[in-house]
């Protein structure tokens, strides 16, 4: 169990990236969504150990991060796929998880722990580039190479910054049924933009905002929020007042459409099921965070 | 370990994979064997064999440099390669501690590049096996300055550069940070220490980069003909190598890079940037002008922060490396202190010009020294010195001179009390009751220690003698003229390179000559040197060759011989690297280096009839019996700076002996012996060997002792024929170089003009003035002149020469020996008139010199010559007249070449051709 209690950060610069977030993880997946500049990424530097926050504890299974000595054993408990991951280039796909193991005293004998990157290259379907260099690997295969790396050493904490950007459909389904897997027996912390990620694999989510964690609940809890809310509408019209937009889409015939938020009926508007992305959008339209329109066909 | 290998295997990858590397790696390769590939390729430069050494050598004056920028980019790219590509955030996700991944990276980097380092000297080595064999490669001069030298500066720099790498977080910045740490931090430093009297040289020094730069030179100029064309390679000695002396001057220069690589790499530990640290904020207003520059400062201080919660093993690694750091300052500035205060004895003694010198009454008589050489670099003696007391006075003092470095375990006198008082190389004896008038006094000193000579941060260019040295470092007006003491070395007189035990090393030996400073400020050699009956009974460890200056050599463990010699020739010298050549017939024994072994034989072969040659140069002295001809490498085999010796040694002058006798030892210089196109002159070799055996027979006045040398030297080869190619006459000087001959015989060797170009002359105009015989009556009885024991000096051997020589010698003897004058005759006014009875030639003899010029001035005709001898006081004429029936050809001043006399340049003005009709 990881425990984060009142975690600020404010850089030298005077910026307050996080403002007292407070976060309980238990094993499974949790998914943790934000806007660009939210405090995604420096909530998880702090979570991993690589950036040290302004106040707050961290305590990982009983360890307080606070000491030096515990430090030593968080590190190997946490495995980690940073937003801008990249291997070591001269070192083949193989090599750099055989590399990784050896830092991170992985307990396993030659063989096995040879095996166990096997299996790890195939899980993430490197196992054919396995032998080439890994600088040479497409930016999509070098997530997948981060993936695996951040599997290695069978961390009890996965810490996972936008695991999927760059993967193609195939590989974003294989990947969340992978990390599914590993999340029966660990905790991971999945930090997407894609919210269809999280809405596939996680039971539990975090929206973080201005560098606060606005919601910690299950999807089901934020689908719940927007039921019965949304509305969808001729794009040319004017915004009634008390809506709030959340998106614009393209309708079958190709119109404009909005979908707004509104706690009344908007006349001329038909009600709207809401998905998750759009529940997400609605709430933090509703926080006053303005997150960027984008079109999105209609899958209803 | 297991870790440390997965480092190694990493590093070894990566880098091997890596085109930086590999450029780098044969950049390195390529610039390092060139010295070597271009030895080998020139085989035999300047006519001198090359020996392994060399190869070592010349390859170790471009290694250093280079293995330290090899190693310091390697390791920065390393160490930064992994932050520069992204990789770090997940390689740093590791359990271990910061200091436990740096230290692993450094090893591993070591793996890498200390064999790397070694490849140019393998190269070296290689070629060396192929030019002169395999068994001519010793490993000492490749492994000993590569274990010391190389490998510590590719491990500093190496370290420095992870230690700066991590620091800076980048390469480019991790340059400034690398120039901070190498040239500020040892600034201030020094600004500091300069408080304290201490200056420590620059680290940069420990790379011996004008080394490079001088040997760049010297290699390209092998294809451009000029001067330092001949000095690639310079074949440097092929003595064995000292690792015990070498480690104290190597690990000295290691120091200051070391503590600084060692404090940089320690406080890398908490820049590793696994986790960054949390900075005080710096609100800036967003109007605030420099907001731009302040947030950048703020960004900086963030980056630049030490890492927060260090692990203990980071701490301990810290201390660790801190106290690394400090303690190879220590160790400098101990050593700094330990010979600052072996440098002040010597001062204090050398200022104090003390204590009052022994009476020249008192002279030793038979004089003991038993004892043992080694273990180690060790001696163990017992003296037994009898001195008499010539005198009519009752003598109380003694002084004597010995090793600074022995000590004296005990001294008693056979009778009486003894009284000692010590200040550096200088002890004088106290005796109760003194030696009474025609008396004698056994005194006993029992001596032990490690002799050799303290080079107190040695000798440099601009102040060649240490009293000055010293002097201004101990009241010095800016702290530059502080000395790097720390510098300074001991030179040991037992050593594996070779055995050097002179008088002093081996007894106290009295000092007639007071202690003073010369003009250079150096003290002045003892003059007078008495013969003492000597006995030498040392015990000495198996395998080493050892002769003693009355020419024995050491047999099953002992070296054993009695002989009368002047004491301050009293000398021990050899070493385990020699072998004895087959015998010759004179019963010389001849011992070179194994790799000069053919060489020698060659070079000595004369041998076989010196005794011959001995009896020609100069009758009456004994034969080549109990000499022991030994191979030298020269004072200097110590000297860090090897190409600059041999440089030095090459640059010999042709009139000096390539060899130095004492007693019974000559030492004939290594330069000679390995040179390959010119066998040595034996005439030299003979010439030596005479004005040694001369001297020897009457103690001669320091300041005199050079004319006199040369005096026998030069009479010894002129008599073996090889006298000045011109005879009396100064001929062929450039120009300005004639005023530099114009003095009396110097007293000071460094005059090397006068004693090549005058000196023979002026010897030449001697022998013909005075008659060979009358020269040989009146040397025979200066040297036989032995009642009194007083130094002779030039005053009287020209009172003996005038009463030798006849009535004009008085005024050849001033003009040209005491007032250095030089005569420098010309032929004018020179007129042919034919008569009824033949003809007459009339002409005058103009003296443009400042000596009297008696010359002969000859008439050739086709029946033979017409001579007349003409004077000419300076700056007058003396007038000729020559009269022939024949047909006159020339008027000739001095054919014969006899007349001492300056030949101006351009227009000797020594002969006029008659011609018809003129």
């Amino acid at each position: 169990m990881i425990e984060i209690k009142g975690i600020t950060k404010t850089y030298a610069d005077g910026l307050q990236a996080l403002k007292g977030v407070s976060l309980r993880l238990d094993e499974g997946m949790f998914g943790l969504l934000g806007h660009n500049g939210a405090g995604k990424t420096t909530f998880l530097s702090i979570l991993v150990l690589a950036l040290e926050p302004t106040s707050g504890r961290r305590v990982y299974d009983g360890l307080d991060a606070a000491s030096a000595r515990a430090r030593a054993t968080i590190r190997r408990r946490i495995g980690f796929l940073p937003q801008d991951f990249h291997p070591i280039g001269h070192l083949t796909g193989r090599e750099y998880l055989l590399h990784c193991a050896r830092l991170r005293e992985v307990p396993l004998g030659r063989a096995a722990l040879r095996r166990r990157v096997a299996e790890l290259l195939e899980s993430v379907s490197l196992e054919r580039a396995a032998d080439r260099r890994a600088g040479e690997y497409s930016g999509g295969m070098q997530r997948r190479l981060g993936i695996a790396q951040a599997l290695l050493h069978s961390p009890r904490l996965v810490v996972v910054d936008e695991p999927t950007a760059g993967l193609d459909p195939e590989e974003r389904i294989r990947f969340r049924n992978l990390i599914t897997d590993v999340a029966a027996s660990t905790t991971v912390l999945l930090s997407t933009h894609i919210v269809e990620d999280v809405e596939a694999t996680c039971p539990r989510l975090g929206v973080i905002a201005g560098g606060r964690l606005l919601f910690d609940g299950a999807p089901t809890e934020l689908l719940r929020r927007a039921a019965g809310r949304l509305w969808q509408m001729p794009g040319g019209e004017p915004l009634p007042a008390g809506a709030v937009e959340v998106a614009q889409r393209t309708d079958r015939q190709g119109g404009m459409e909005r979908v707004v938020y509104s706690e009344t009926p908007v006349p001329g508007a038909a009600p709207r099921r809401p998905t998750l992305e759009e529940s997400y959008a609605a709430f933090l339209a509703l926080q006053g965070i303005a997150t960027p329109p984008e079109p999105a066909e209609d899958a209803a | 370990m297991r870790l440390i290998r997965a480092f190694a295997a990493h590093e070894l990858r990566t880098q091997w994979r890596s085109l930086r590397f590999r450029v780098l790696a044969a950049v390195y390769a390529a610039a390092g064997s060139t010295p070597a590939l271009v030895i080998w390729l020139r085989r035999d430069p300047g006519g001198a064999a090359v020996g392994a050494a060399t190869y070592a050598v010349e390859t170790l004056e471009v290694l250093p440099v280079l293995a330290a920028v090899l190693a310091f980019l390697i390791s920065l790219d390393a160490i930064t390669r992994e932050q520069d590509e992204g990789a770090w955030s997940t390689v740093s996700l590791a359990g271990m501690s910061s200091a436990g991944y740096l230290l692993r990276r450094c090893l591993a980097l070591q793996a890498l590049l200390l064999p790397l380092s070694a490849v140019p000297l393998a190269v070296a080595a290689i070629l060396a096996g192929v030019a002169n064999g395999p068994g001519a490669v010793p490993p000492g001069p490749f492994l000993g300055p590569w274990l010391m030298h190389v490998a510590p500066v590719a491990l500093t720099f190496s370290a420095l550069a992870v230690g700066v790498g991590t620091i800076a977080g980048g390469a480019l910045n991790a340059f400034l940070v690398g120039g901070f740490a190498l040239l500020l931090v040892p600034a201030l430093m020094n600004v500091l220490l300069g408080r304290f009297g201490i200056r420590l040289a620059s680290p940069m020094e420990w790379l011996a980069l004008p080394r490079l730069e001088r040997s760049l030179g010297r290699i390209l100029g092998v294809s451009n003909p000029n001067a330092w064309s001949h000095s690639f390679p310079l074949p440097v000695s092929e003595i064995p190598y000292d690792a015990g002396v070498a480690c104290e001057q190597y690990l000295t220069r290691a120091a200051v890079p070391v503590a600084l690589a060692a404090a940089v790499l320690g406080l890398a530990v908490r820049y590793l940037r696994r986790t960054r640290p949390d900075v005080r904020p710096q609100r800036i207003p967003p109007a605030h002008p420099l907001r731009t520059f302040l947030l950048t400062l703020a960004r900086l201080r963030e980056r630049y922060a030490p890492d927060p919660a260090p692990a203990r093993a980071d701490l301990l690694a810290m201390a660790m490396a801190l106290l690394l750091a400090a303690g190879a300052s220590a160790f400098l500035i101990g050593r700094v202190r330990h010979y600052e205060a072996l440098g002040r004895m010597r001062f204090a003694a050398e200022h104090s010009q003390g204590p009052a010198p022994t009476s020249a009454d008192v002279v030793p008589g038979r004089w003991r020294v038993e004892g043992t050489i080694g273990p180690g670099r060790r001696v163990t003696l017992a003296v037994t010195a009898e001195l008499r007391n010539l005198g009519t006075s009752p003598r109380a003092h003694l002084a004597f001179e010995l090793d600074p470095l022995l000590e004296i375990a005990e001294a008693r006198a056979g009778e009486g009390e003894l009284t000692l008082s010590r200040s550096w190389d200088r002890l004088a004896v106290e005796l109760t009751p003194p030696i009474p008038p025609g008396g004698r006094r056994e005194l006993r000193f029992r001596l032990a220690g490690e002799p050799g000579t303290p080079m107190i941060a040695p000798q440099t260019f601009e102040y060649p003698s240490f009293h000055t040295r010293f002097g201004i470092h101990l009241h010095p007006r800016f702290a530059r003229e502080l000395l790097d003491l720390s510098n300074s070395y001991r030179a040991p007189a037992i050593s594996p390179r070779r055995i050097r035990l002179a008088a002093s090393d081996l007894s106290p030996i009295p000092r007639y000559q007071p202690w003073k400073l010369d003009e250079e400020q150096q003290v002045v050699e003892e003059s007078y040197t008495p013969q003492a009956d000597v006995t030498l009974a040392l015990a000495i460890p198996p395998g080493l060759f050892l002769a003693d200056s009355c020419g024995s050599v050491a047999r099953s463990g002992r070296l054993a011989s009695n002989c009368r010699l002047p004491l301050a020739d009293l000398a021990v010298l050899g070493g385990s690297s020699y072998r004895t050549l087959p015998a010759p017939r004179s019963g010389t024994t001849v011992a070179v280096y194994p790799a000069h072994a053919k060489l020698g034989e060659l070079h000595l072969a004369f041998l076989q009839n010196g005794t011959r040659q001995l009896e020609e140069a100069w009758p009456g002295l004994a034969g080549l019996q109990r000499i022991v001809v030994l191979e030298w490498s020269g004072d200097r085999i110590f000297d860090p700076d090897p190409v600059t010796v041999a440089w030095s040694a090459r640059w010999r002058d042709n009139n000096e002996a390539p060899l130095s006798v004492l007693g019974n030892l000559v030492l004939l210089s290594e330069w000679d012996l390995t040179q390959t196109r010119e066998v040595l002159k034996p005439e030299g070799f003979v010439a030596e060997l005479v004005a040694s055996r001369l001297a020897r027979q009457r103690p001669f006045a320091q300041a005199d002792s050079l004319l006199f040398h040369h005096l026998f030297r030069d009479l010894a080869l002129q008599r073996l024929g090889l006298g000045p190619e011109n005879g009396a006459a100064v001929a062929g000087l450039r120009p300005g170089e004639g005023g530099l001959l114009s003095v009396p015989p110097p007293t000071e060797p460094n005059s090397p003009l006068y004693w090549r170009s005058r000196f023979p002359a002026l010897l030449v105009g001697l022998r013909h003035r005075m008659g060979e015989e009358a020269l040989q009556q009146a040397l025979a009885e200066l040297l036989s002149r032995k009642q009194d024991q007083r130094p002779c000096t030039r005053q009287e051997l020209f009172e003996v020469l005038e009463r030798h020589g006849g009535p004009d010698l008085p005024r050849f003897l001033r003009d040209n020996f005491m007032e250095g004058k030089l005569a420098q005759p010309v032929i004018e006014g020179v007129e042919f008139h034919q008569g009824a009875d033949g003809w007459r030639v009339t002409g005058r003899m103009h003296n443009r010199g400042d000596a009297e010029a008696l010359c002969k001035v000859e008439l050739t005709t086709d029946l033979g010559p017409v001579p007349a001898l003409v004077s000419a006081e300076p700056g007058k004429d003396g007038l000729f007249e020559l009269r022939t029936r024949r047909r006159p050809q020339a008027v000739l001043l001095d054919p014969d070449k006899q007349c001492h006399r300056l030949v101006p340049n351009g227009a000797p003005g020594d002969r006029v051709f008659f011609q018809e009709g003129k």
